[in-house]
């Protein structure tokens, strides 16, 4: 017997009422027109605003602004805080996600509401906080003067306040990923003989590697980039404590606006190459194994 | 090797996953561990991979308590259910990685892994696709990809745990055969976790089934199917209805008698009539079944009072009372053979 089919071309075409998946054009076009003014309006226009009172002065006055002195130390110091910052942060992200996704124990609910702590409390409030454990009137305050450490209005207690403020971003990008890939293969790998160590950097690290570089780029920007908690920490001492947000707040209200613009639009180039990164890294994800 | 394991318990908060497990496997047989999702199966099979940690009992593999032994100090391979392949590795990595992560003073140089691999993926007919990630791999092979990764790192016994659950059954079928077979060539003592009694039946040469935590019997598959010692064994074992004897003879309801004695009989062991016999009860046929071989008629039982009870009744497909039985119309049913268990 022969089988007869249809082309497709004849078959009936199921038919589908346009309004039913389609709003009126003038509506479309309405709410096309509000989405966009309002991401004009709130991310490209004060961008665009930012290069434009940076460069405003002409190049040299650009260069000079943000080879300055004070400048450069904040640079330096932002870099210093980051290059302390997110290694860190790297380390206690993996090992929190690593014991939340891989591991059943009592506190686990704690420690989940733990790690996201930074993210519900202002950063103001968790500058205060180490201000009042560590600060001259805190509870550490003199047994670490008189071990000569100084914490609050110094590096480290910048480290301390941007650690706290940027906990959250590695462990949240891994949490919801490694709970989702189970603990199968790491079964398999203990099964076969391989140590802990051997499990973790030959199986549970390339399945995790790409959400992981996310959640460092994201820590990265968040590091370098944080005001609120520095703010309360640094004491604001001009080219030892600021870093390059304080700074550009420093020179903002010394109405040295082009300085202040140049030295912010250093921190909206770190904003979109964050970004781009981002994006390059989500498309890796999607099509990656 | 043999696998003794003695008064085995395993507590899941409130769960009891294995409640007094003792039994011993036979050294190179190939055992199906058997029974309903949530019998303790695949817990008994993660206690003695060392994967859960029992709450009492012991573990002997070949004799020595492995209990207090690290997982990788018990040369076991263990096939997971959905396979746990290494997805970031290719088919070739994977099978490797047992040799790989050897501690260096027992671990074999490249060349000879490079040998090994390839014999393991001759043994499972899947050298050709050496290259491949898991993901391009369908499910058959994926499973195939799992055993000789299993297979490499020499296990004295090998642990599948519902080794065909994922597949479709076709590729199932051809796998099972397959299986059998490897194991005739090896003789690596096996057990596999399964809830198709079918595939136990088929495939193993011993059989445990196991219930609520506890083992209900073990034995041969014959011994398991034509000597059923309990009723969940019975039950689970194949399709079955249930009669109640008493003084009139069989009936399908207790009647609120409580000396009724319940008793059990499989599909093909009613003489089925169109007409009243001696000792023989009525059924209304609502559908009939073609299962290939046999029909299977299910007829729900004619009973005084407002009970139901649905009866499964098959019939060679070439018996000449099918051109006479329509739906709606009822059928006499005697029981030939019926099974009692005391309580």
């Amino acid at each position: 017997m022969t089988q007869v089919t249809t082309p497709i071309s004849t078959r009936p075409l199921m038919q589908v009422h346009p309004s039913a998946t389609a709003e009126p054009a003038l509506v479309r076009r309405v709410l096309t027109g509000i989405a966009l003014l309002f991401i004009v309006g709130t991310l490209v226009l004060p961008l665009l605003m930012v290069l434009y009172e940076a460069f405003r002065s002409g190049w040299s006055v650009y260069q000079a602004s943000i080879t300055e002195a004070d400048a450069l130390a904040a640079i330096k110091l932002t870099l210093l805080v980051a290059v302390i910052v997110v290694p860190l942060n790297l380390l206690f992200g993996v090992a929190a996600a690593w014991a939340v996704a891989k591991f059943d124990f009592t506190g686990k609910r704690v420690l989940m509401t733990l790690i996201d702590l930074p993210f519900s409390v202002s950063p103001v409030i968790a500058g205060l906080m180490f201000i009042l454990l560590f600060g001259t009137e805190g509870w550490f305050g003199d047994s670490l003067a008189q071990l000569g450490i100084q914490v609050v209005f110094s590096v480290p207690g910048i480290v301390l306040a941007t650690v706290f403020v940027t906990f959250p971003f590695v462990a949240r990008e891994l949490i919801p990923l490694m709970q989702s890939q189970g603990t199968d293969e790491e079964e398999a790998a203990r099964m076969l003989g391989a140590s802990g160590w051997r499990i973790f950097y030959s199986i549970t690290l390339p399945n995790i590697k790409w959400a992981l570089l996310y959640g460092v780029i994201l820590c990265n920007a968040r590091a370098m980039g944080d005001f609120g908690a520095v703010s309360v920490v640094s004491g604001h001492i001009r080219g030892l404590t600021n870093t390059l947000p304080l700074h550009v707040e420093v020179l903002y209200n010394e109405y040295q606006f082009t300085a202040a613009f140049a030295c912010a639009s250093l921190l909206a180039l770190l904003a979109i190459v964050t970004l781009i990164i981002k994006e390059l890294l989500q498309r890796h994800q999607s099509v990656g194994r | 090797m043999s696998i003794q394991v003695t008064g085995l318990y395993k507590h899941f908060g409130n769960f009891t996953a294995l409640d007094n497990v003792s039994i011993e496997f036979p050294t190179g047989g190939l055992v199906a561990l058997l029974g309903p999702s949530g019998c303790g199966k695949t817990s008994l099979l993660r206690v003695i991979a060392g994967l859960e940690r029992p709450d009492s009992g012991s573990v002997h593999i070949h004799g020595k308590d492995v209990s207090g032994l690290d997982i990788r100090d018990r040369q076991i391979g263990f096939v997971f259910q959905h396979y746990a392949l290494f997805r970031h590795m290719t088919v070739f990595e994977n099978v490797a990685f047992g040799l790989r992560a050897k501690p260096r003073s027992q671990r074999p140089n490249d060349t000879a892994i490079r040998a090994k691999v390839n014999q393991l993926l001759a043994l499972v007919q899947l050298e050709w696709l050496a290259d491949r990630y898991p993901a391009q791999l369908s499910g058959g092979q994926r499973q195939r990809v799992a055993l000789a990764r299993a297979l490499a790192v020499e296990p004295q016994v090998l642990l599948l745990d519902e080794p065909f659950g994922a597949l479709d059954a076709k590729v199932r079928k051809e796998l099972r055969r397959w299986l059998r077979q490897l194991h005739d060539e090896l003789h690596i003592t096996s057990l596999f976790v399964t809830h198709d009694q079918e595939e136990a039946l088929e495939v193993a040469d011993h059989i445990v089934i196991m219930n609520k935590g506890r083992i209900e019997q073990h034995g041969t598959p014959e011994q398991i199917y034509h000597a059923p010692q309990t009723e969940f064994v019975y039950q689970f074992i194949g399709s079955s209805n249930v009669l109640y004897h008493n003084d009139h003879g069989y009936s399908f309801a207790a009647d609120g008698q409580d000396e009724a004695l319940k008793s059990y009989c499989r599909p093909y062991d009613f003489q089925v009539s169109a007409e009243q016999q001696h000792g023989s009860l009525p059924a209304k046929v609502m559908r009939k079944l073609p299962l290939g071989n046999t029909i299977r008629i299910e007829a729900e039982a004619l009973l005084p009072m407002a009970e139901s009870a649905i009866i499964d009744v098959d019939l060679a497909h070439n018996d000449p009372l099918l051109a006479q039985i329509h739906q709606q119309d009822v059928i006499w049913l005697a029981p030939r053979r019926t099974v009692q268990f005391s309580r």
